[in-house]
């Protein structure tokens, strides 16, 4: 077996007795198994269902799916769609970099455990205080498995009527659950108060800009301070 | 939709994933501080995002509510509780406008 090279997998983000995994993961997974049947049962409308199980299956991102969804049915070209993806998926650059030095073994090992890296899954991964490897994985097939379910029953007709309004809620509540679990101290605190106006400020000002503005935002936060 | 477009996707989507997790280099620990300050940061500002419309304003008020609903409880740092929170808020909301 081989050894993380360079950074103890109990991070500093970690919280102590944290509750289990499970518990963590499991309201998680649920939360994706309904975005899933709302995409599937949303994209079920547009376009033919083996295209919308393949979608889930071949991408297996919430983000990019929904937004994809609402692309084409406003009638934009595929470079549109392309550039979308880039945009929203260039954040997974850096949090592959910072789970890095916490992911052990080989690149086989790696890019198999990348399929896994969402969001939700990298926050877990980071805050458990567990080895990030079997965080990552555990909980990212746990999430796959529900988005896959999620899809299916959405696009055989499920329809949570209820929910459909609050799911739009559940990304910036997700979000917010994440910046809570891998923040750290008041300085963190503050880093991260500034990324959320900067991002506002940036959304509102430059438009255009708007889809890059979160990765723009934690990087100009990131930088002042000390790093010794 | 197509089948090449949701190949094509798929594979910037696995590719932003692996790309740093697979080939990243050894980091040096200037590197690694500023990265480890990153992801709290980005997760806030994909929220602050969520509840922006871009060139416009903010989102819907129930929106608002269950995001507020969320931080009120992130100092107990638990993402089930943070969700628990944001959809006791949006539901709240709903219940009293």
């Amino acid at each position: 077996m081989m050894s993380s090279p360079q950074v103890p997998t109990t991070t500093p983000f970690a919280k102590p007795g944290g509750g289990g995994l499970l518990l963590s993961a499991a309201p998680l997974a649920a939360a994706i198994g309904v975005f899933g049947m709302i995409f599937g049962a949303a994209a079920g409308l547009q376009m033919d269902v083996s295209l919308v199980l393949g979608m889930s299956l071949l991408i297996f991102s919430g983000t990019l799916q929904f937004a994809t969804l609402g692309l084409i049915a406003s009638g934009a070209g595929v470079a549109a769609v392309v550039l979308t993806a880039l945009a929203l998926n260039a954040r997974h650059l850096v949090l592959g970099a910072v789970l890095r030095p916490r992911i052990e073994g080989s690149p086989l090992r790696r890019a198999v455990l990348a399929w896994f890296m969402l969001d939700e899954s990298f926050g877990l991964a980071v805050a458990s205080g567990r080895r990030a490897s079997f965080v990552l994985l555990a909980s990212g097939a746990l999430f796959f498995i529900a988005w896959q379910l999620g899809t299916l029953l959405g696009v055989l007709g499920a329809r949570l009527i209820a929910v459909e309004g609050l799911a739009a809620a559940l990304f910036p509540v997700l979000f917010i659950g994440l910046t809570a679990i891998t923040v750290r101290g008041r300085e963190g605190i503050l880093r991260v108060a500034m990324a959320a106006g900067l991002v506002i400020g940036i959304s509102l000002l430059m438009p255009d800009l708007a889809a890059f503005a979160p990765i723009i935002a934690a990087l100009v936060v990131a930088l002042p301070g000390r790093v010794l | 939709m197509t089948w090449e477009l949701i190949v094509v996707l798929g594979a910037i989507t696995y590719g932003s994933r692996a790309l740093a997790l697979v080939l990243l280099p050894s980091l040096s620990h200037e590197v690694r501080v500023i990265l480890d300050r990153m992801p709290a940061a980005l997760f806030a500002g994909l929220a602050a995002h969520s509840l922006v419309v871009p060139g416009t304003g903010l989102v819907d008020a129930p929106i608002i509510a269950a995001a507020a609903g969320a931080v009120i409880a992130a100092p107990l740092r638990s993402l089930p509780i943070c969700l628990v929170a944001g959809v006791a808020a949006y539901l709240l909301w709903g219940f009293i406008a």
